[in-house]
């Protein structure tokens, strides 16, 4: 580790996860973990931060390598969504994971930004999360006081709010492997196709009843629409179990509705949310079906 | 001040920094190097784009201090990229002067980076892999068309077939 000695800023390149619980522990709440740097670096620019320790895991080793063990994939926290695209283990069992990455900022963000830096942010329009929620992934949280596990669906309380305590690291995912029968999408309403924030997002993740129009084990994720990302609980319940003939889906669909608390801001007005959340769900589910 | 090591265009470079320097600071205003643009700061536009380890990236995102030991390739590298002749463009470069793809011009030294980068992965990409590859790349004078054309025409010329 290179230490400085700033004023106002400083920087602290970390190689192992000692360091960083090391840097955190010196510099409390002055701390500010960088990965990417794509969410944290607009801030500094902004000046909407004032942070006075950069402590960059980037080159801890643990944060890196997608790996499979038992029914998990083990994702690093500081995997890049170009590096999420280019793995085989994650087109062969997580491909919901893919098909939210492609749709991430650009190729430049693409190369940067982190899936662990996505959720520690926790935005409620995070476009890696829904797909780890959706397939019912946890997240691996480290401090020096030992390792827990937090399913990424109960991680963000809030706006930028998570259940991270200080001196904790996001450091790896476990996402189950996908079923042969598991079918899912990605599906992402914004202002142009890519480098756009989502104005709704919806994930869809089930099993189909072989042969038929049928979903066991149905989750849905959806960004945007509530002050985290959320769980459609309801909209699960309407979609298991039954024949997604043209009338039932597009009744059950609506269902998304009593799941989703969306506001109006300067990306769309609540109404158009909510007429756009069931759209995405029934436009997608027909694209499966 | 933190001391950064990396190489850029292929020339070993050592720079004092401040944590909060980005990357493009850094290549402006310690090195001179004005080809990459600053256009809204924020990793947007893509005016910024160079290459780290060999993939685009704005510039204006990456802390100076996270490139030590990295290799950075900017608008001034590329051209020695291509086996062409001493003092010779890149055929982007060539191609985009041919097709008239350059207006006011600023966000053509990151439009380049990014098409440079695509075809070295990709020769002959499909019409999709191109408008991908350059949706960070805005331009606010072309309306696109000609840039496409000449990363098309760039293409062929390098060997592929688009
Ligand atoms: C132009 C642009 C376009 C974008 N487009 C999208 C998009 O389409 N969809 C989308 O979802 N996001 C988008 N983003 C946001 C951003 O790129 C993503 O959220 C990205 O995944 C953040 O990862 P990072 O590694 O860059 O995070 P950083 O900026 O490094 O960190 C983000 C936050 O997480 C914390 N953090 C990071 N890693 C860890 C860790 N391992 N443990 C604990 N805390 C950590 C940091 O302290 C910071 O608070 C975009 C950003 C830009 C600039």
């Amino acid at each position: 580790m290179t230490a400085q000695t700033p004023t106002r800023f400083g920087y602290l390149r970390c190689s192992s996860l000692e360091d960083v619980f090391k840097a955190v522990a010196d510099h409390g709440e002055r701390a500010r973990i960088v990965a990417g740097g794509t969410d944290l670096v607009v801030g500094l620019q902004g000046r909407r931060l004032d942070p006075c320790m950069l402590v960059d895991l980037v080159r801890v080793p643990e944060l890196h390598g997608i790996e499979k063990a038992d029914d998990c994939l083990r994702i690093g926290a500081a995997t890049t969504y170009s590096q999420l695209l280019e793995s085989d283990l994650v087109s062969a069992h997580a491909p919901l994971l893919q098909q939210a990455a492609v749709e991430v900022g650009s190729v430049q963000i693409r190369n940067l930004g982190t899936l662990g830096g996505n959720l520690a942010n926790a935005s409620p329009a995070a476009d890696g999360v829904p797909p780890l929620v959706a397939l019912g992934a946890e997240v691996e949280l480290v401090s020096r006081n030992g390792t827990r596990r937090v399913l990424c669906e109960n991680f963000a309380t809030g706006p930028g709010q998570s259940v991270l305590e200080a001196g904790e690291i996001v450091v790896a995912f476990l996402v189950p492997v996908c079923h042969e029968h598991d079918e899912g999408f990605f599906s992402k309403l914004g202002p142009r196709d890519q480098q756009a924030i989502s104005i709704v997002s919806v994930t869809f993740s089930g099993r189909r009843v072989a042969g038929t129009r049928r979903y066991e084990s149905v989750r849905i994720a959806c960004g945007s629409v509530a002050p985290t990302v959320v769980r459609a609980f309801r909209a699960e319940e309407a979609l298991s179990g039954i024949e997604l003939e043209p009338e039932t889906l597009f009744r059950s669909s609506r269902a998304i509705l009593a799941d989703i608390s969306p506001i109006d801001d300067v990306r769309g007005s609540a109404e158009y949310r909510r007429d756009q959340a069931v759209g995405l769900l029934r436009s997608g589910l027909e694209a499966l079906l | 001040m933190i001391l950064v090591s990396f190489e850029v265009n292929g020339t070993a470079v050592r720079v004092e920094v401040e944590p909060q320097d980005t990357l493009l600071d850094v290549l402006r205003q310690s090195l001179g190097l004005l080809g990459s643009k600053e256009g809204c700061a924020e990793g947007e536009c893509g005016a910024c784009t160079v290459l780290l380890d060999g993939l685009p990236v704005t510039a204006c995102l990456v802390l100076a201090a996270k490139v030590e030991g990295c290799s950075v390739t900017t608008i001034e590298g590329v051209a020695s990229m291509w086996k062409g002749e001493e003092g010779a463009l890149h055929p982007v470069q060539e191609a985009f002067i041919d097709v008239g793809a350059v207006q006011c011009g600023y966000c053509i030294p990151g439009m380049i980076v990014s098409a440079v980068s695509l075809l070295e992965r990709d020769p002959s990409p499909d019409e999709k892999t191109l408008r991908q590859a350059l949706a960070g790349n805005f331009c606010r004078c072309t309306g696109y068309n000609k840039i496409f054309e000449a990363v098309r025409r760039a293409a062929n010329r390098m060997g592929g077939d688009l």
